[in-house]
């Protein structure tokens, strides 16, 4: 008896078993079921399309459309979460509120990734997927793939139809700052696919470098590539612990690139043709002088595996070539670990005979806006970027002369709560927190009325990208800086213009005087050197043989610098390099890059 | 993890249905009530078995279909269906790459190595652990030794960099006290297979240890006092009792492990690896990593994955019939 009960237990308890193992093995976590079961996909099928056409207050085609009934779009983001205040989130703040109120536009996400890398895989599965957003910012790559799998849709006829005035001008002038070729990395089949997202290219790099060790040493700012090796001597002989400059995964950087004219990742015109950079001579050279450094010890012996922008931040390295940005991040940490560096820039210095060059990246970026082939409603996405440029660029006065904007211009105020921000900055909330807790007192035609938070004041600084947004004017960046820093310099800072002064403001309050200086220098020398400019002729899609070879010939160049530099092969291995290139499918690339060369100009 | 629970007890789930008593006589119809009442006896066992072989069928076999990518230039909006066949292709692109043999080799060696030392190191420590006999010292040995097997490479990689640096690192301390000249492991192509091997058995001998612990407390102690009537030393008797009590388990981690010859450690090469050393390190994984950044490279990846898989199967296949022959070794 006993035992036939506890044989009865003993089945019961397996088949609970049974169904509690296949009930809890359903994948929560696979990203596919989750995002693509959402309703979004059904909802912007499901927007009243009968009561668009009819519900509309405005005529169709006009640039401000207002859609009534409200229309839903989503979105594909990228906003980290503590880039919102408590309350708000990714479909529920200002600007959502702002979009559903004004222009009958609801805002959802799709899908929302704190980081870039994050980003990219989420649009990966959405494209592996076939589940698009509306709206999504993809690199030039995927948006080829997205294009060849008419997954998104060309915007030609939308660029020319449903721009306003203004931003149409806009735009054009930053295709002109590009030299005609804003639009041309994201063009398949001869159509415009993508919009980038413009942000004006301040500089490509500074020579930062510590002005206190200089000083020690006595010594003047160098002007040559010589001069800064006599610097890293004397260096060396006082601090051998300190490195000379900071290097790259591959030991170089372009400190002593430029000095010698060698660009190893563009594609450069020689004679008419397009040459790639890595196999050119000057490269040799440049390796020759990184190999020597790095016997003498001035850079990183370990430069393939450490953290060498740890060691600048702790003060361990003379110089670093980078961007301008170096300020949001390590120079700020340097400045709170060492209370004597000073930091200043150096001008581009040439080796001894010679030719120096500077790598401009392009203002626009490498990744762009695009429209899936699925949205009902795209000129709704050019309708509410017409409204936000408008209120971002109300104050140019060379703008409001020329075009008729929808909100009047107003001087940039101050927000009226500077007590809660300060109470709120006390508490920990970083700087994008504070920009989405100001509020402001503007006249009630513009969007950021009485207690509301001052969106579209912050708009162009805003972290989270909502909409399609257009960053910033050609220059504009740079000028504000250039004249904020010298204003600041001359104490000449109540006079400068509204945009200008709020620039201002922002890096002065987040860097401090000291690194404003040394960012002022940074942008007078780039000024200096504004005609040696040196830009990537290729923005093509990556060719055929580039999508097989391309991993190959970078591992064997990575490879060959590397071991060049480290003293492992002679700099005659270089040539066995270059012939290698051209022998594994360089020599093909370089002609299929000539052929888009020909065909584009 | 859920794949390799149910890849061990796949053999026995056979075997027990397999296994049946045969009728004297042969008749359908007495075999049937064999059968039925043999099922019935065993119905709990069955019911357990039952998440595992569901598991793997909807998991592993049912998305075998998509194994179709591999031999199509697949695009997302095509489908599986709608995308081009191309054959071979992308395992005639993959073999082609001029530095392929070269990846392959690192990759196999590399893998190889891993199983051989890593195998006898879990043995060995097993071994060695079993006879300590304060309860309280084991217990705390094995928690702290398979502590590392949780921790993710990026971490570990991470720490171990530091203490491999040549400037001021802890190994290169030692050896530098000691007179030797620092070694750069992991910028050096004669030291970095064995930075990875070691490093990867040192993070993973004490999860691996668990099984082996498990089998040796399974031996009959009669055994032993048996082997000490006829004269056996500790030694002979690992030899000749304990190895020998274990060697089925050894013998099937051993069968699985070489499934995965072809995967020899993506995450901790990636974290590891560097320019200097691509010629001894870049493992299969890593290569194609690297090609895809240049493209969305599904099918690639998909034929890959597919090669790996094959590869994994006849290994697994051929050192099953090496041990049924030479160890009368027997699943089946």
């Amino acid at each position: 008896m006993a035992s036939k009960i506890r044989s009865a237990m003993n089945g019961m308890g397996a088949a609970i078993l049974v169904c509690a193992v296949l009930i809890g093995c359903n994948k929560p976590d696979n990203p596919i079921a989750s995002s693509s079961n959402s309703p979004e996909s059904a909802s912007s099928a499901a927007s009243p399309t009968a009561g668009n056409t009819a519900g509309n207050t405005e005529a169709a085609g006009d640039a401000y459309q207002k859609f009534d009934p409200p229309i839903v779009l989503t979105q594909g983001m990228r906003a980290s979460p503590d880039l919102f205040i408590e309350g708000h989130s990714v479909d529920n703040n200002a600007y959502t509120e702002w979009s559903k109120n004004v222009a009958g536009v609801v805002w959802k996400s799709k899908w929302n990734a704190p980081d870039d890398e994050s980003h990219a895989q989420k649009l990966t599965l959405a494209i592996a997927s076939n589940d698009l957003p509306d709206l999504m910012y993809a690199p030039q790559e995927k948006i080829q793939q997205m294009a060849k799998a008419k997954q998104i849709i060309p915007l030609d006829d939308l660029l020319k139809n449903n721009q306003s005035d203004i931003v149409k001008y806009i735009y054009e002038e930053a295709n002109r700052a590009e030299g005609g070729n804003l639009y041309k990395p994201f063009m398949y089949d001869n159509q415009i696919y993508g919009i980038p997202l413009y942000v004006d290219p301040v500089g490509p790099y500074f020579n930062w470098f510590r002005q206190d060790l200089l000083a020690e040493l006595g010594a003047a700012v160098p002007t040559t590539l010589d001069e800064f090796e006599s610097v890293l001597r004397a260096l060396k002989t006082k601090y051998p612990d300190t490195l000379g400059v900071v290097t790259g995964k591959t030991g170089t950087t372009p400190l002593v690139l430029d000095a010698y004219g060698a660009f190893p990742d563009i594609w450069q015109e020689a004679d008419g043709k397009l040459v790639y950079g890595s196999v050119q001579p000057q490269v040799k050279e440049a390796l020759a002088r990184l190999s020597e450094w790095y016997k003498a010890g001035y850079i990183d012996k370990e430069f393939v595996v450490s953290d060498q922008e740890a060691k600048w931040a702790a003060g361990n390295v003379f110089a670093y070539t980078t961007g301008w940005w170096l300020n949001w991040g390590s120079n700020l940490s340097l400045d709170q670990n060492v209370d004597t560096a000073q930091l200043s820039v150096m001008p581009y210095l040439p080796a001894s005979d010679g030719f120096i060059g500077r790598f401009t990246p392009s203002g626009a970026s490498k990744s762009a806006f695009v429209i899936s082939a699925r949205t009902e409603h795209p000129e709704a996405i050019f309708a509410l970027n017409n409204w936000q440029m408008d209120s971002a660029f109300r104050n140019y006065e060379d703008l409001t002369q020329k075009f008729a904007f929808k909100y009047p211009p107003e001087p940039v105020q101050e927000p009226i709560n500077q007590a809660e921000l300060d109470e709120l900055k006390g508490n920990g909330a970083n700087a994008e927190q504070l920009l989405a807790a100001q509020k402001f007192n503007y006249t009630n035609q513009g969007p950021d009325k009485g207690d509301t938070n001052g969106f579209f004041n912050t708009y162009t600084n805003h972290g989270v990208r909502f909409g399609m947004r257009f960053n910033q004017r050609a220059g504009e960046l740079k000028n504000a800086f250039l004249n904020g820093f010298t204003a600041m310099k001359n104490g000449t800072v109540d006079q400068l213009s509204p945009y200008d002064y709020s620039i201002y403001k922002q890096a002065y309050d987040n860097w401090g005087e000291a690194l404003c200086l040394a960012m002022l220098d940074g942008l007078l020398i780039m000024d200096q050197f504004r005609d040696k400019v040196v830009r990537d002729q290729f923005f093509g899609a990556p060719t055929p043989t580039m999508v097989t070879k391309q991993a190959y010939l970078l591992k064997i160049r990575d490879e060959t610098f590397t071991k060049i530099i480290m003293g492992e092969q002679p700099i005659s291995y270089f040539d066995e390099f270059v012939a290698q290139w051209y022998g594994n499918g360089g020599e093909e690339i370089t002609k299929e890059v000539n052929e888009w060369y020909a065909a584009s100009k | 993890m859920k794949q390799d629970y149910a890849i061990i007890l796949m053999p026995h789930v056979i075997k027990m249905m397999v296994a049946l008593p045969e009728g004297e006589d042969g008749m359908s119809s007495r075999k049937t009530a064999r059968i039925w009442n043999y099922l019935t006896l065993n119905a709990t066992l069955y019911c357990m078995l039952v998440p595992a072989i569901v598991l793997v069928f909807i998991f592993n076999y049912v998305p075998m279909y998509g194994l179709i990518i591999a031999f199509q230039d697949y695009q997302p909006t095509s489908g599986f269906w709608g995308s081009r066949f191309v054959g071979l292709d992308w395992f005639k692109l993959m073999v082609a790459m001029p530095d392929f043999k070269q990846i392959l080799w690192n990759t196999v060696v590399i893998a190889l190595l891993k199983i051989v030392i890593g195998t006898i190191v879990a043995i060995v420590f097993s071994l060695l652990l079993h006879e300590i006999r304060s309860k309280i010292f084991k217990r705390s040995v094995q928690t702290l030794t398979y502590l590392p097997y949780f921790l993710s490479w990026v971490i570990i990689g991470g720490i171990f960099i530091n203490i491999l640096s040549t400037n001021g690192g802890l190994i290169n301390n030692v050896l530098q006290q000691l007179g030797f000249d620092p070694i750069f492991f992991l910028g050096s192509n004669t030291w970095f297979r064995p930075t990875v091997i070691f490093t990867d058995i040192w993070k993973n001998f004490g999860w691996n240890s668990i099984l082996y612990l498990a089998a040796l407390a399974g031996i009959n102690e009669e055994l032993y006092e048996t082997a000490v009537i006829d004269g056996a030393n500790r030694w002979k008797q690992t030899v000749y009792v304990t190895l020998p009590g274990i060697s089925s388990t050894i013998i099937l981690l051993a069968c699985l492990s070489l499934g995965g010859i072809l995967s020899a450690g993506f995450e901790q090469i990636l974290v590891l690896y560097n320019p200097a050393v691509y010629q001894t390190g870049d493992i299969l994984d890593t290569f194609l990593y690297r090609m895809g950044l240049v493209d969305g490279q599904f099918s690639l990846g998909a034929a890959l994955g597919l090669m790996q898989a094959i590869v994994g199967f006849l290994l697994i296949l051929l050192s099953y019939k090496l041990a049924e022959r030479y160890a009368n070794y027997r699943i089946f």
